[in-house]
């Protein structure tokens, strides 16, 4: 053959191998019909069949094969017969076509059989697996094209190398281990750490078989390798994730509790299917199902500080149901929470009341943590804050604030009333003595009227320093009064609420408010008007303490009225007003109270006087007072506060 | 001829008490001195002739209570009758017990002026 044939580039070798397959059929011809018919020269036809057969498909074989057999019957008619009978070249010439058809059929079977190989071993550089065939002396034998991408390799670099100490295997058990496994069963699985052809390693799940010749000797190892770098650097993060979850979990300050909501979220969704649609009024409407909800909370684990929070021995205690640690007072909280997993948002907190498993009572502030949608819910964090220690503080607080309010109030009553009874009962005296030597001196005889005279005199005198005082005490408010600032009347009312609330809990009185929203500012002094308020509502507890036949309730209203000003009412179920007196109630020293000194109302009524206000009671029907003010909302908002007119005092 | 009216001395720094009331107790016979502050009465020369003291409680400088300490470590034995504007229900006993003869709360009748006079003088 032509050496050329092993050139490079297959266009070329082809070339040649046509240009040999006709010089071949040229020469075999003239040689065949210059020769006498004796010699079977055109048996040499196969040859140029099988050559073309390297290069022809199907339909190619069989048209070489056609021209070669006219060429030998050609040569039959051209060749002289020389000695021999017709017959034995005939018989030298069927042998000849006879031959040149079988090697035709040999070289299509052939060529169909080596089209099925390629294609199958096209199939094998099409996959995304990596594949190669190493002999039992792990030679590479075959490379496939996963192969060059997963290790760099190029096939002709790696055909014929050993693959072990090409790729650097790393076993995960003896390779001896391995061979003696393959040899018995035919096949092995398992993670192998190649290195590449640029120095980095790749893990891969890797898969042997042993291939075996038809007398069950082995022959060559297929294998089969997966690059698994990613999956295992994504498992190995995802374990690191967990791994720190659970760490963070298991030793956070908080309370965490891993809960299993999803056969209440099952129960949810059947609602929905049943046409459920406003779950807050359902719930409301059916507690028993918020009840039955509870025992289908699965708690899946509590971390360290849950234990310590309620108590526990162990988090076995608490892993069995949320109703060891449930009040009645958690129920309302617990259907909050069916409401946010019914409206599907992402989170939920309230505040309620736990217990621990001694039965300590706890206040506490839950928030819970739905995952993404969609999710069947069996993986909701829940955390709990103990706010039970600041919450007694904020009660004992607004307890204290009560308390200096009250005193506050008491003791200025006090030193106001003793100052101005100190004062006024000086001049008092004076015109007493001085009565009583005037009648003295009008009872004699004859009666001395000139010194009666006298002493009226003087108590005129000691009337007129009398009326100088309560003029003094006017002064002397109208230079303490009024800073002027914007008061936001709603902020006012929640404020003196939070003060009064303790002293509320303890007299069982239950306060309702009803605001008005966005309310203008009303113009003031701040610390007036709330000792108004807290006056009036300490006047409203005060009337209800003896009332147990009806509800004690304590309402506050704002509202805006038709001038524009700003009203607050402070209605009560209590003893009410005497009809006969209502006129009276603001009067200074006018009192109903056995203890009252009757100042209380009076100052209020000045103090929302001075405010341009009015102050005004009415009898709640059907029992109990309503007592009401309004203050003017600010008239000028361009005016600084310092250039309005004095307020009047009293 | 003369009488001799025992005297009564009024300390009040209310200048209407001062006004009134000597007239009245010269009425029931005693013969009576103002002083506006107790350091006034200590440095008079009324001190000495005094036998009976009508003293406010609450005065500015030296208080009542304070001129009746005085005048028993300077071993005078005048009997006191307290008044006060400012009275509340411990002061009257208080005073008393501390060996004041009555305490008037301002302001007071004549009879009750009278009777704590009476008092003071021993008569029945």
């Amino acid at each position: 053959m032509d050496d050329n044939a092993t050139s490079p580039t297959a266009v070329t070798s082809r070339t040649y191998l046509v240009l040999s397959v006709v010089v071949i059929a040229i020469g075999t011809f003239i040689f065949d019909a210059i020769t006498p018919s004796k010699f079977v020269i055109a048996v040499l036809y196969v040859g140029v069949v099988l050559l073309s057969a390297r290069f022809l498909q199907t339909r190619g074989i069989v048209l070489v094969s056609f021209g070669c057999m006219a060429l030998t019957l050609l040569a039959h008619f051209l060749t002289p017969y020389g000695d021999y009978l017709e017959t034995i070249s005939i018989s030298n010439r069927v042998i000849s076509l006879a031959a040149i058809g079988v090697a035709a059929l040999l070289a299509v079977q052939s060529r169909s059989q080596e089209m099925i190989l390629r294609e199958q071993a096209g199939l094998l550089d099409l996959t995304h697996d990596t594949i190669f065939v190493r002999d039992m002396k792990d030679v590479i034998t075959y490379w496939n094209r996963g192969a060059e991408e997963l290790y760099g390799w190029k096939k002709a670099e790696a055909i014929g190398r050993i693959s072990h100490h090409l790729m650097h295997t790393i076993f995960p058990q003896p390779l001896e281990a391995i061979m003696g496994e393959l040899r018995r069963i035919g096949r092995w699985e398992g993670e192998l750490v190649h290195t590449r052809k640029d120095g980095t390693q790749a893990i891969v799940a890797s898969r042997w078989s042993l291939q075996k010749d038809a007398h069950d000797v082995p022959v060559a190892i297929l294998e089969t390798n997966n690059d698994i770098s990613d999956r295992k650097r994504a498992e190995d993060a995802l374990r690191e994730s967990e791994r720190r979850y659970r760490s963070i979990f298991r030793t956070a300050g908080v309370s965490i509790w891993e809960e299993d909501f999803s056969q209440i979220k099952a129960a949810i969704d059947e609602l929905r299917a049943q046409g459920v649609e406003d779950f807050r009024a359902y719930f409301a409407a059916h507690p028993e199902f918020v009840r039955k909800s509870i025992s289908c909370a699965k708690v899946v684990d509590v971390n360290d500080a849950t234990v310590e929070l309620f108590k526990a021995q162990s988090k076995d205690e608490l892993l069995h149901s949320l109703d060891t640690v449930f009040t009645s007072e958690t129920l309302e909280a617990f259907a909050g929470e069916l409401i946010a997993v019914a409206e599907e948002r992402p989170h939920f907190s309230a505040e309620t009341n736990l217990q621990t498993l001694k039965g300590d009572k706890l206040t506490v502030l839950f928030a819970i943590t739905f995952p993404p949608r969609p999710s069947r819910l069996d993986r909701v964090l829940v955390t709990i804050t103990d706010i039970t220690e600041r919450k007694r503080a904020e009660e004992a607080l607004h307890e204290a604030q009560a308390e200096l309010a009250h005193v506050t109030r008491v003791t200025t009553m006090n030193a106001l009333t003793s100052s101005i009874a100190h004062e006024v009962s000086q001049p008092l005296s004076a015109i007493v003595s001085n009565g009583y030597t005037g009648l003295r001196w009008l009872d004699r005889q004859p009666p001395n009227l000139e010194g009666a005279r006298r002493k009226f005199e003087q108590m005129v005198g000691d009337g007129h320093r009398a009326g100088e005082v309560i003029g003094r005490v006017r002064a002397l408010l109208k230079k303490t009064a009024t800073v002027r600032e914007c008061v936001d009347v709603t902020e006012l009312i929640r404020d003196t609420a939070a003060v009064v609330h303790n002293e509320m809990l303890r007299n069982g009185i239950l306060l309702r408010t009803e605001l008005a929203r966005e309310l203008p500012p009303v113009v003031g002094d701040r610390v007036q008007v709330q000792q108004v308020l807290l006056n009036l509502m300490m006047n409203g507890i005060d009337a209800m303490k003896e009332v147990t036949e009806r509800p004690r309730e304590l309402w506050i209203r704002s509202y805006l009225d038709e001038s524009g000003a700003v009203g607050v009412a402070v209605q009560d179920t209590g003893v009410g007003l005497d009809p006969n007196n209502v006129d009276r109630l603001f009067e200074a020293f006018y009192t109903t109270k056995p203890e009252g000194m009757g100042m209380g109302l009076a100052i209020c009524h000045s103090i929302i006087k001075a405010h341009g206000g009015r102050l005004g009671a009415s009898p709640n029907q059907p029992c109990g007072a309503v007592f009401e003010f309004s203050l003017p909302p600010q008239r000028d908002e361009t005016a600084p506060a310092g250039n309005t007119r004095p307020m009047p005092v009293l | 001829m003369m009488i001799v009216h025992p005297l009564v001395s009024v300390v009040d720094d209310d200048e209407s008490v001062r006004e009134s009331l000597p007239d009245l107790l010269r009425e029931f016979g005693y013969s009576a001195q103002v002083f506006s502050s107790a350091e006034e009465f200590l440095s008079s020369e009324y001190l000495d002739r005094t036998s009976c003291l009508i003293l406010d409680v609450a005065m500015p400088g030296m208080t009542g209570p304070e001129l009746q300490e005085e005048l028993t470590r300077r071993s005078y034995r005048i009997p006191v009758v307290f008044i006060t504007a400012q009275g509340t229900e411990s002061t009257r006993p208080n005073m008393l017990a501390h060996g004041a003869v009555e305490c008037l709360s301002k302001p007071f009748s004549d009879v009750a002026l009278l009777g704590a006079l009476n008092l003071a003088f021993g008569v029945s």
